[in-house]
């Protein structure tokens, strides 16, 4: 194991520099108290546009973006640019829906996606349904972000076998739990600046130097085709097979419609000022999408260049992951490769910050407050949020040294399959309530049941994985009680979308049922107005006053 | 009220048999490549003219 001292020096030393940020943090633009979920949570409920474009940048565009995607793009070719359309279509889709969310959460002090449903059905399980799949589905977004950090400090030659090998990726996690504790959602948000400051220089200085140091673009994905061509598998290419174009689609669409049903996704635009900062931001968060694209084109540079990806000496296998980290070591000098994996590593822990504050909140707002401790004081509350955040960390943690990180992006893509699971219950009942609660649950039930057995029955012959090897199967395999509508068809779908679909037809079934026979359908607390309150109304809840 | 089915216009994006061929190149990107790179000019366009169009009136008076 040799160390590489400069790149090791400057990644250390930026690191140092966000962490003494993220204690800072607690005392910028701060309130009264920081004991308040308000406060802690939610930033203050005040963040203006820049600060949420960062913020919510730092949130969506994460270390999946700057390692998984671009390995994905090295490994099978265009399929893994289906990144580039999700968040091309998921700001058109969301604007409206996230508006009405924010005003009714303004309304009435929601902090939560799980407080809303419990507003708006007045029905705790349904309520606790939404907060644990939330939960669930973060906990692997979590570890796909301590992947990414893992493969730049891999890459750095902290590269060591067993329990002892996850050493360093312990450390930077402790520290980030820290100061994620004291200075809660205010943490990311100023390390957020650092982060894409860093990302923005890297990534034009390599997006210039790359193309002209390997012959150009036109050179580089002649390289990436020939070496796809090489190859006997069929699904790989610079261009769309046959079989996966539907998998692009619905994979683009299904990451699309759940983004923003993600916790964290909530967390960043709830924290926001007004419906106005919403909005600029969905016409200014695109700047991202370009950035996006051109990392994940690196994959195909790696290929031109030759990269290969190191060997993992916890798994004895290679680690795709570490093909992005590689190429900046072999084409740039060492210390612009450092800045280049501080980049990566605080550009993982930005997203691991909020999401495992989002998560904090809803076991606080929707479990703990709901069921274990009703009558618990803001600041009592303010106090399990804060513990519970550091058990969400260190339960990423377990998951990442108890799984093979090879394909991390899996991993999201398994999370995307279950938090989808909950868009009628949250991103439709911001417009209607005619969907009945148990059909929603009967739904919920089916779509995360039928999900979750296809995922297990999809190989990866790739890695030698017999089960959840993927997020793609093909049609031929679908089969609903026996029935086969597609038989014999080769083409490839995603699963999440399968088990939405699923989902709707059983909850639009069950509600129509219920409806006949006229079973109580919870009561609403929200009115139509409440959806369209902006800034400045005088209907909307002081923020300090919110936790009653 | 009609400005908001641009919202719609990006979702094209999504029917990749129109674009999925290697030829014309341009700088060097197949067209597959290109026109992802275009269509987010197009979302940022069809976002900023709902935004402008939809403007948020102060509390309270919102239809």
């Amino acid at each position: 194991m040799t160390l590489r001292w400069t790149e090791l020096v400057v990644f250390v030393v930026l690191f140092l520099l966000v962490t003494g940020l993220g204690f800072y943090a607690a005392r910028w633009q701060r309130g009264g108290t920081l004991d308040h979920l308000d406060e802690w949570g939610l930033g203050g409920r005040k963040f203006g546009s820049w600060v949420t474009w960062f913020l919510i940048g730092g949130d969506l565009y994460t270390a999946y973006t700057f390692v998984a995607v671009p390995a994905l793009i090295f490994g099978a070719g265009a399929m893994g640019f289906f990144a580039l359309p999700y968040t091309v279509i998921v700001y058109p889709l969301v604007l409206l829906p996230l508006v009405r969310l924010w005003s009714v959460s303004r309304v009435h002090g929601y902090v939560t996606p799980a407080d809303f449903v419990q507003g708006r059905y007045g029905s705790a399980p349904l309520a606790l349904l939404v907060a644990v799949t939330g939960i669930v589905a973060t906990m692997p977004y979590i570890a796909l972000q301590l992947a990414g950090l893992e493969a730049v400090l891999r890459t750095m030659g902290l590269n060591g076998g067993g329990l002892a090998g996850h050493a360093p990726l312990f450390i930077a996690f402790v520290i980030l739990a820290l100061y994620t504790y004291q200075s809660g959602l205010r943490a990311p948000a100023l390390i957020a600046f650092v982060k894409d400051g860093l990302i923005y220089l890297v990534i034009i200085a390599a997006v210039i130097i790359l193309p002209a140091k390997l012959g150009g673009w036109g050179a580089i994905f002649d390289a990436a085709n020939a070496k796809f061509t090489a190859t006997k598998t069929p699904s790989d290419g610079i261009l769309l097979g046959a079989n996966n174009q539907l998998q692009y689609i619905t994979l683009a669409l299904g990451s699309a419609l759940a983004l923003f049903l993600y916790p964290h996704a909530i967390t960043g635009a709830l924290a926001s000022r007004s419906r106005g900062v919403i909005k600029r931001n969905m016409v200014a968060l695109p700047a991202y999408s370009f950035v996006l694209g051109l990392i994940a084109l690196l994959g195909y540079a790696a290929i031109a260049a030759h990269t290969k990806p190191i060997v993992n000496a916890a798994t004895g296998r290679a680690d795709s992951n570490t093909v992005v980290p590689m190429l900046f070591e072999g084409q740039f000098p060492s210390w612009f490769a450092g800045l280049a994996f501080a980049a990566i590593g605080i550009g993982a822990l930005v997203p691991a910050a909020i999401m495992s504050i989002a998560a904090a909140n809803l076991w606080t707002r929707n479990i703990y407050k709901a069921y274990l401790h009703r009558d618990a004081t803001t600041e009592q509350e303010c106090r399990q949020a804060k513990i519970a955040s550091l058990v969400v960390k260190f339960g990423a943690v377990a998951l990442i040294v108890l799984i093979d990180p090879q394909y991390s992006i899996d991993l999201q893509l398994i999370g995307g399959v279950i938090i989808l699971q909950t868009l009628p219950m949250v991103a439709i009942a911001l417009y209607t309530r005619w969907f009945h609660i148990w059909g929603l649950v009967a739904g919920w039930i089916v779509g995360m049941g039928w999900g979750l057995t296809l995922l297990y029955g999809i190989p990866n012959p790739a890695s030698g994985k017999q089960h959840f090897g993927g997020s793609a199967m093909a049609l031929n395999k679908l089969s609903i009680l026996g029935w086969q509508p597609f038989a014999g068809s080769p083409t490839q779908i995603y699963v999440g979308f399968v088990a939405l679909i699923g989902n709707l037809v059983i909850a639009v079934l069950v509600t129509v049922v219920l409806r006949r026979l006229r079973v109580f359908n919870g009561t609403d607390e929200t009115n139509p107005t409440d959806y369209e309150q902006d800034e400045g109304s005088p209907r909307l809840k002081p923020v300090a006053g919110i936790l009653r | 009220m009609w400005w908001k089915v641009l919202l719609l216009v990006p979702l094209s994006v999504l029917v990749t048999p129109l674009y999925n061929s290697d030829e014309p190149r341009v700088l060097g990107f197949p067209l597959f490549y290109w026109v992802q790179f275009l269509f987010i000019p197009v979302g940022v366009i069809c976002v900023a003219v709902v935004y402008y169009k939809t403007p948020d009136h102060k509390a309270g008076d919102r239809r």
